[in-house]
């Protein structure tokens, strides 16, 4: 009985908490939408360009639908989510979902090959820095980060390239997708974009764990393993690490916003098809329905991450 | 957002990194091209092209909804069209004359017999009706065909179309036919995988991937020697660039000049610079309607007072060609005898000083990469003829909303399309044109061109658009500076592409062994 309350109990935890990050996500959709309506520009203006005459713009704009009151719009736009209809682009009358779908997918396997760079970089970079902090090895990798988060991802990227592509001929300087295949047909275009992002991303990662090691390191109960003569590897995983998982955690998930923000730079760099290339043509055509799903994925990853963030501090105290 | 009308997204790209220009010579290892000289080479059938193209993922097959110059690149590979621009002059493709009447109000186009689509059904009037129809009702494009009435056009169903116009257009093949006249089968609606009667067809298209095009072997211009062609979308100049070192591509299309400096001498790479035949026009528009300008003396001061030689230097970085206050250079009907406007600072200075000159305020909104570069560098040199220029900067996606911004200044920092000067001067300069910002007025001008247009007798067409041209070269008001070229590279090996629109042509192409 009281196995099934606590079930019961969790299961409405998370229904809410769900919930709450539904709610979030929604209030920031329709902020988004409305703040890009104040933007100067439309989907009109940007095709017509310099042959914009005041006629051309309000027989365009007509067409378009965007004469109609941005409230009509928004109530269209949210209507067709909620039954999953992200629309059609206004220029190239293309389906939004199809579009986003696929270059999600190319965006999520880069994201995922990056994590994986920034995970093992980042945490590594923090163990080893922050067991012995204020060591001469300490402060080359803390410094060496800090470089890395100070510079630009296409920076980085630009430099890849000359290093890895130019001179030593080893990767693809551009991530082309094999003509309708995908990017598992070619998975060596994904190395130098996952380093750029992964770089960057550890300096940060890296930089957020290292004091909560460092922290832990210093903690009663690591020093009394440490003198009662434990293998510094068993102390690290049995009385150090335990410890620190959950803030650490914390700070990797407040990371996941970075990787789609670095992702959006890095596939522009790279030529790479992803979200993030989508989101930037989004931009430019001034495609409303585009940008809100590409936005709207990138909002609700990112409130998702946080709450995730606020959750496991939650859970800790 | 772009017809070959504006070429804005990529013009953007196209120079990207002009902004931090200081000074340019034109200095550089890959010079003005173009195919390296193949003695003893001859070409070789098969191959394949991989070209880099600016292109997205939002993109589809449709030319009137292009977004990007991918669609145009396969659109010119797989239609015929009727007419095409190359090097400067309309060429006859699926068209086998095109001829006014007396009045130039009625046009009758004849295509090739025997002609087919991919799919061998034949080419007919009433495709090419059907295609133009589609295309001249297009927001796109619409405003370039207003003045054919498509209620009146006709097709006999077999080779003749006859095109009936609402007012008298002899400048209709280089204004309208050959800016788009692509031709489709009657009804398409669906261009996913599009059906033309061109040299290649289209083997695949996936947006974000490409399009994958097969040469037509049944080709009615002779089968190309080509067996493939691959056009990639790369949105960004600096990645075509990389993707054209490092093997990825053959042909990249929009390259910058700053980019053509990092080809290396040996790498087996090539320059295809077209000249001023396909390129953009950069010019100065001074402001007719109010003082200074007002004033022809002052608009000739300024004229003189500008570094021509200065601006090519350092805004295009020498890629490029001085220009001489009249658009249409290297484009057919252009005037070759209007003498070259030197720099005058000394004269220059002494009339604005007579007339009281001192300050001038000029708008720029970088629609496309040295715009505002050009501006500035325009104040200095003013500024040695004894004028203080204040510029203005504005967001290029709206200033077009909105005209008031523009005429509010003396100057305007410009572009467009470098185009055959009677079509520029329909959509730039006579009174009431679309483009003619300032509403500036000149009716001489506007007579000439009307005029013009009415006559279809091609000597005395060519007299009264050399005189408008003249007109324009004293009087006007544009101060056109420069022309910078579409520049492309390729592997060496590779010969025989032809520029359209920004666009290759593959035809003709064939790699050199």
């Amino acid at each position: 009985m009281s196995r099934f309350r606590r079930a019961a109990r969790t299961a409405t935890a998370f229904a809410g908490w769900l919930l709450g990050w539904a709610a979030w996500t929604l209030a920031a959709l329709v902020v988004v939408f409305l703040v890009l309506d104040l933007l100067p520009g439309d989907a009109a203006s940007a095709r017509l360009g310099q042959n914009a005459t005041p006629e051309a713009l309000a027989q365009l704009r007509a067409q378009y639908g965007l004469d109609r009151p941005v409230l009509v719009r928004l109530g269209e736009w949210l209507r067709g989510l909620a039954s999953g209809d992200l629309g059609n682009t206004l220029l190239s009358s293309a389906p939004i979902g199809p579009m986003v779908a696929t270059a999600l997918g190319r965006t999520a396997v880069l994201a995922a090959v990056a994590a994986i760079g920034i995970a093992i970089l980042g945490w590594g970079g923090a163990i080893l820095s922050g067991i012995r902090a204020g060591s001469p090895l300490d402060r080359v990798l803390s410094s060496t980060a800090l470089a890395a988060i100070c510079t630009p991802e296409f920076v980085v990227a630009t430099v890849a390239v000359v290093v890895f592509s130019s001179a030593l001929g080893w990767l693809p300087a551009v991530s082309l997708l094999p003509a309708g295949g995908g990017v598992l047909d070619r998975p060596q275009i994904l190395v130098l974009p996952a380093l750029s992002i992964a770089i960057v991303g550890s300096g940060t990662l890296m930089r957020l764990v290292r004091p909560i090691v460092a922290r832990e390191a210093a903690s009663a109960h690591v020093e009394a393993a440490r003198l009662a003569g434990l293998a510094p590897s068993r102390v690290l995983v049995r009385h150090l690490l335990p410890g620190a998982l959950a803030p650490a955690a914390q700070a990797s998930a407040m990371l996941v916003p970075y990787l789609i923000g670095g992702t959006v730079v890095v596939e522009r760099a790279f030529a790479y098809p992803g979200l993030g290339s989508l989101l930037v043509q989004a931009v430019a055509n001034r495609e409303p329905g585009l940008l809100m799903a590409c936005g709207g994925i990138v909002i609700a990853v990112t409130v998702f991450a946080y709450r995730l963030a606020d959750l496991s501090q939650t859970d800790r105290s | 957002m772009a017809s070959p009308l504006s070429r804005r997204p990529a013009r953007r790209l196209l120079a990207a990194s002009l902004a931090t220009a200081l000074l340019g010579l034109a200095a550089c290892g890959a010079g003005p091209d173009t195919t390296p000289a193949t003695t003893g080479a001859s070409p070789v059938e098969g191959g394949t092209v991989r070209v880099a193209i600016l292109g997205g993922q939002t993109d589809t097959l449709d030319v009137t909804k292009a977004s990007s110059f991918l669609v145009y690149g396969v659109a010119l590979n797989i239609y015929d069209s009727l007419v095409l621009v190359v090097d400067g002059k309309p060429e006859l493709q699926l068209a086998e004359s095109i001829t006014p009447d007396a009045g130039a109000t009625r046009w009758t186009i004849k295509i090739r017999d025997g002609v087919t689509f991919h799919d061998g059904s034949p080419v007919t009037a009433d495709d090419v009706l059907s295609s133009l129809k589609y295309l001249g009702t297009a927001p796109n494009y619409g405003s370039m065909f207003a003045d054919v009435d498509f209620d009146q056009a006709t097709s006999d169903g077999k080779l003749t179309v006859t095109l009936a116009l609402s007012k008298p257009r002899a400048d209709l093949i280089e204004s309208v036919l050959s800016q788009i006249s692509v031709v489709f089968p009657a009804g398409t609606t669906d261009f996913s995988k599009p059906i033309g009667s061109g040299p290649f067809k289209v083997e695949s298209y996936s947006a974000g991937t490409g399009a994958v095009l097969v040469r037509n072997d049944d080709y009615w211009g002779g089968a190309p020697k080509l067996e493939r062609l691959e056009f990639i979308p790369i949105a960004d100049a600096t990645a075509r660039m990389s993707a054209i070192t490092g093997d990825q591509v053959d042909y990249a299309t929009g390259v910058t000049p700053t980019g053509i400096e990092t080809i290396q001498e040996g790498s087996g790479i090539v320059v295809q610079d077209p000249g001023a035949a396909e390129s953009s026009a950069f010019e100065f528009m001074m402001n007719q309607a109010k003082a200074p300008f007002d004033d022809p003396e002052v608009r000739e001061a300024f004229r003189l007072a500008i570094d021509r030689e200065a601006l090519v230097n350092v805004v295009f970085r020498g890629k490029g060609t001085v220009g001489n206050d009249v658009v249409g250079q290297g484009m057919v009907g252009y005037d070759d005898a209007l003498k070259q406007r030197e720099r005058d600072v000394e004269k220059a200075k002494q009339i604005f000083a007579a007339k009281g000159v001192t300050t001038l305020d000029a708008l720029a909104s970088e629609m496309t990469p040295g715009i505002t570069d050009a501006a500035k560098l325009m104040a200095q040199q003013l500024k040695e003829a004894g004028v203080e220029v204040t510029i203005h900067e504005a967001d290029p996606t709206t200033l077009f909303n909105d005209l008031s911004v523009v005429r509010a200044n003396d100057l305007f920092s410009f572009y467009a399309i470098n185009r055959a000067f009677a079509a520029h001067a329909t959509m730039f300069l006579t009174d009431g044109a679309p483009g003619n910002y300032f509403g500036s007025q000149d009716e001489e001008l506007t007579t000439l061109i009307t005029q013009a247009q009415a006559q279809t007798d091609e000597a005395k067409r060519s007299e009264l658009l050399n005189k408008a041209q003249e007109l324009v070269w004293s009087n006007g008001t544009d101060a056109v500076w420069g022309f910078q070229p579409v520049l492309a590279a390729h592997t060496e090996n590779l010969t025989g592409v032809r520029m359209t629109m920004s666009v290759p042509l593959f035809a003709q192409a064939a790699y050199q062994q």
